[in-house]
């Protein structure tokens, strides 16, 4: 049993000290997706807390820490996805998204911050379903099959949603910046 | 990988929380007072099989049961109708020469015979024709070809008057004309 396991035990038996390793752990990766998603900070803490209590819930089913990432992973995407049907939230921008410095940006990459910017508006404008398929398979670096597991649909459908959503993606994005991007 | 996918990744890059958002879940944990619940023990094959099995093998014998239900009211339709016919053709104008005959005094002196439509002599004709029922035009015919023998067809059953059953089974070669024609039965 390595060490993960050990504190998967330990969180199982009501070990708050373990389970609050594990939401260390694995926090960024469930925030990360409910606020690409959500594009809004509230909503996104707000969907990040009810899946790590559902985790503390059902920490004893959990078996593995590849379980427990698959789990999470599930678990959110279809909490953003049921939190955007009913909160329509691809139509709104909170406040708190207005786009940073420049400076700041540079930091973490060489690409152009106005061509980030607009590429999350246009993720934004997707459909719930395309939307988390693309940020599963963009950002956590999921294959289509592991995507499909997570969001319990079929390969194919996963598939064609990706295709589909890059398609509209480019489109949208060689029309706000002018001229066809490769 | 393309630079529109590279485009993506950055887009999408993981971010961390805002500071204190682990304590914020313990805090709100220890203030709802959520439990850890027990793992539910995993369901074996034959709980979630059976109810399947049974439902379909419910479903699966109630359509038999319905089926031969309609089948059988269906012969039984089919038959009384064709014994009513054959009655009205051996009385109606359509057979002048014809005469009901009294069979409360003829039964008496000659010993019926029956043949059922589904006896082996029949069956074999009708076999030989390709046919797997008579329909009702040709028991008409039948009557009208050999109107002595046909007192009353009822219940699927020709009754005659002679005793040997070889001049039913002639009468049937003698209509089998007919058969040949036929493609949908009753």
């Amino acid at each position: 049993m390595d060490e993960t396991d050990e504190v998967l035990a330990q969180a199982a038996t009501g070990d708050m000290d373990a389970f609050a390793q594990l939401v260390r752990r694995h926090q960024a990766v469930v925030w990360s997706i409910a606020h690409r998603f959500l594009r809004d900070r509230t909503l996104a803490e707000e969907v990040a807390q009810d899946v790590f209590l559902e985790l503390f819930r059902n920490i004893a089913a959990i078996k593995s820490d590849a379980h427990l990432l698959f789990w999470l992973r599930k678990v959110t995407g279809h909490r953003c996805i049921d939190k955007a049907r009913r909160e329509r939230t691809h139509l709104q921008v909170s406040l708190d998204e207005v786009p940073e410095p420049f400076e700041l940006r540079t930091k973490f990459n060489a690409s152009d911050p106005l061509l980030t910017d607009k590429l999350r508006e246009a993720i934004t404008g997707l459909p719930a379903t395309p939307r988390m398929i693309i940020i599963l398979r963009y950002q956590a670096n999921l294959e289509p099959m592991e995507i499909a597991a997570a969001l319990e649909m079929s390969v194919n459908t996963v598939k064609s949603h990706l295709r589909r959503a890059i398609i509209v993606l480019r489109e949208k994005l060689s029309r706000s910046i002018g001229g066809a991007f490769v | 990988m393309n630079r529109f996918e590279d485009e993506l990744r950055i887009a999408l890059r993981s971010e961390e929380p805002p500071a204190g958002f682990a304590d914020r879940i313990l805090e709100r944990i220890a203030k709802e007072n959520f439990q850890v619940s027990a793992p539910l023990p995993p369901r074996r094959v034959w709980q979630w099989r059976f109810p399947m099995v049974f439902a379909t093998a419910a479903a699966c014998l109630f359509f038999i049961l319905a089926t031969t239900v309609i089948w059988i009211r269906q012969q039984s339709n089919n038959t009384n109708q064709t014994a009513q016919t054959i009655v009205e053709s051996n009385s109606n104008d359509i057979l002048p020469t014809v005469e009901t005959p009294d069979f409360t005094t003829e039964v008496k002196d000659k010993p019926k015979e029956i043949v059922r439509l589904s006896s082996p002599p029949v069956k074999r004709i009708m076999k030989s024709k390709k046919v797997s029922s008579i329909p009702q035009r040709t028991l008409r015919k039948f009557a009208v070809a050999k109107p002595d023998a046909v007192i009353l067809a009822k219940n699927n059953e020709l009754e005659m008057r002679e005793r040997n059953k070889k001049d039913l089974i002639a009468v049937l070669f003698v209509v089998s004309d007919e058969l040949k024609k036929i493609k949908v039965e009753f």
